[in-house]
């Protein structure tokens, strides 16, 4: 029961044509994920994360390698195959109609759902149970769209949730949320991961990296992607080589479980240039 | 019984509950079709329709009755049907267009089958073809216009948003097809089918007989019926091509699938009446104010309300003034400052 990338390239551009005009983002990775990991998508923006995860989803076809869930090639599968597999949590989901929160999570049920008659009892129950799971069945008549960041975000997952699939696909499911809602995703991931979903997410932040990967892909601009484990991977050596910023990577105690690892940047003191533009001004 | 009714009646929502139940939908469009068959220039009471109603199920001798005979079945009836239908089929098509494109304020016309149908009329008017081949080469050009639409989407569109291309080449082929209905127009013999072109263009149901309500039929069952049984999936559709093909819709084939149906049912209504627009932005637009964004209910609402609109809208057009106003202006007239009015609401709830 793995999700297995082999040698995988992505990028833009028709895949059999042989006279160039492909647009590769991101070059020959590999990994796999078992149930119950979390792998973390790092790097600057515009490295291929995007790129890659919707490689992985089968939104784009592979430039080259392959993506094999539980033994078969994505590139094969249908989509109301694959998304009973892997499930999908967009960042923000754009709709331009009033859908109630509970619509949106029946969506989930997409592949199950009798178009016909619409979602039958049993699919309602599994979506009241996944609101529930997540904590938002107050939420339910609610309109979507006029949630706050933290809601929408829980609802996606909730629509992911019930999709069934043993893989979900996070993309950067923190941002745009204030510190507290931002704390709460990563408990309810960190809940996922413990019930045997295998995770994967885009990330701004080692720290979450840190706290939650088993496993990190760095994608570096024009360069080899690295993977492996986040603890030695994610290093104030690598910071200073993706982003040009310097870094301290520090064990820490929170009171709670075993040490952690926090990054924490080394502003660089303007006070040198401060002084010079001061003295210009007296 | 009348205090319980009152108290039905002073909760809130009882207005927003009696338009959602279908019931009361039903007696509406009853309501409809009896005013329908009784308005116009010549006068027809319900006593008198339903005496001619019993006249032809006893298969009893017509004798006073055979004008009013005449009115009803000759006349108003196929007027009547051809209203229904498409009124009915220009919402549907303009819901599910507004689903798929993911924008509340596209109506049919939006992949150019109005212009292509417009012109193959025009076309057909100058060429004296009589009034089945006008509305063949309406149906024709109409879905030749949205093809070349979807030809040129295809070619051009980039890995995520094709839908923006479709909608961008669906401009430019209806604004090629409108400079053809204008050269059609410029050449047309000023005297006689200069007018029938115009005429034609402003949409009107006059000169509907049974044959054309049956030929229309047919294609407008063919397409709704594949429409009406994946409307529940035009709902995850709205959410964009990634997030559906995540959820196990399989996009670009539905898709496609969609346009050819609503494509047919909208030509083939149109063959018959003429353009007639902004039936297909507004309707679905009240609708899903009443019945919410659920496609499930959201369709049949639609095609309902707007089979009712467009008999009402017909009763205007030949019974308000002595000469026929054509559908066209009216349902302009009357879409126009309503579109605004909703609008005008948005703006205020969402302060």
């Amino acid at each position: 029961m793995t999700l297995e990338c082999v040698n995988l390239s992505c990028g833009y551009g028709r895949t059999n044509s042989k006279n160039g005009r492909k647009q590769i983002v991101v070059q020959d990775v590999s990994f796999s994920l078992d149930e119950g990991e979390v792998v973390c998508l790092f790097g600057p923006n515009g490295a291929g994360k995007t790129t890659f995860f919707r490689t992985l989803l089968g939104f784009i076809k592979p430039l080259d390698g392959k993506v094999f869930i539980d033994g078969t090639d994505v590139a094969q599968m249908k989509p109301s195959k694959l998304a009973t597999r892997i499930a999908y949590v967009p960042q923000f989901a754009n709709v331009p109609f009033p859908f109630s929160v509970e619509e949106v999570v029946l969506m989930g049920r997409g592949v199950h759902v009798n178009s016909m008659l619409g979602p039958s009892p049993l699919d309602c129950e599994k979506a009241q149970e996944c609101m529930a799971s997540l904590g938002i069945s107050h939420l339910a008549k609610k309109v979507y769209s006029r949630l706050s960041g933290g809601e929408r975000q829980m609802v996606l997952i909730a629509r992911a949730l019930t999709q069934d699939a043993r893989y979900l696909v996070l993309d950067e499911p923190t941002s745009n949320l204030d510190f507290g809602n931002r704390i709460r995703i990563l408990e309810r991931i960190l809940e996922l991961k413990e019930r045997g979903i295998g995770i994967i997410m885009t990330t701004h932040s080692p720290d979450q990296v840190l706290q939650l990967g088993t496993r990190v892909v760095v994608f570096n601009r024009g360069a080899m992607t690295r993977t492996g484990c986040p603890q030695t991977v994610v290093t104030s050596s690598l910071m200073r080589n993706v982003y040009g910023v310097d870094v301290v990577v520090k064990e820490m105690h929170n009171n709670i479980d075993s040490p952690v690892s926090v990054c924490v940047p080394c502003l660089r003191h303007p006070s040198q240039n401060m002084s010079s533009i001061k003295e210009k001004a007296v | 019984m009348s205090t319980q009714f009152l108290n039905a009646a002073s909760q809130p929502g009882f207005f927003r509950r009696l338009a959602k139940s279908s019931a009361f939908y039903f007696a509406l469009l009853l309501i409809t079709v009896l005013v329908s068959f009784t308005t116009g220039r010549y006068g027809v009471s319900v006593e008198q329709l339903f005496t001619l109603l019993w006249l032809k199920v006893a298969r009893l001798p017509l004798n006073d009755f055979a004008t009013v005979n005449t009115v009803i079945f000759n006349v108003r009836l196929p007027r009547i049907l051809a209203a229904a239908m498409t009124g009915s089929a220009l919402s549907l098509s303009g819901a599910i267009y507004q689903s798929i494109f993911r924008n509340p304020m596209v109506s049919p016309g939006i992949l150019g089958v109005s212009s292509g149908a417009g012109f193959g009329a025009a076309l057909g008017i100058l060429l004296s073809m009589n009034l089945a081949g006008v509305q063949l080469m309406a149906f024709g050009f109409g879905s030749v216009a949205v093809s070349i639409t979807c030809l040129f989407g295809r070619a051009l569109k980039r890995d995520s948003d094709s839908v923006i291309m479709l909608i961008l080449v669906g401009m430019v082929v209806s604004t090629v097809f409108a400079s053809f209905i204008s050269l059609t127009k410029y050449v047309a013999d000023p005297t006689d089918k200069l007018p029938a072109i115009t005429f034609w263009l402003m949409g009107s149901l006059a000169s509907v007989n049974m044959d054309d309500v049956r030929s229309v039929a047919l294609p407008i069952a063919l397409g709704s019926v594949p429409l009406f049984l994946v409307r529940w999936k035009l709902n995850i559709l709205s959410f964009g091509d990634d997030e559906a093909r995540s959820l196990g819709v399989n996009t670009g084939p539905l898709r496609l699938m969609i346009i050819v149906c609503s494509t047919v049912i909208t030509a083939a209504a149109i063959s018959i009446s003429g353009i007639i627009g902004w039936v297909g932005l507004i309707i679905p637009h009240i609708c899903r104010m009443i019945t919410g964004p659920d496609h499930k209910t959201l369709v049949p609402f639609s095609m309902l309300t707007g089979a009712i609109y467009l008999m009402i809208v017909d009763d205007i057009a030949r019974s308000s003034v002595s000469v026929e106003i054509p559908l066209g202006i009216i349902t302009a007239l009357i879409g126009a400052p309503f579109f605004l009015y909703l609008i005008f609401c948005k703006q205020r709830s969402c302060r």
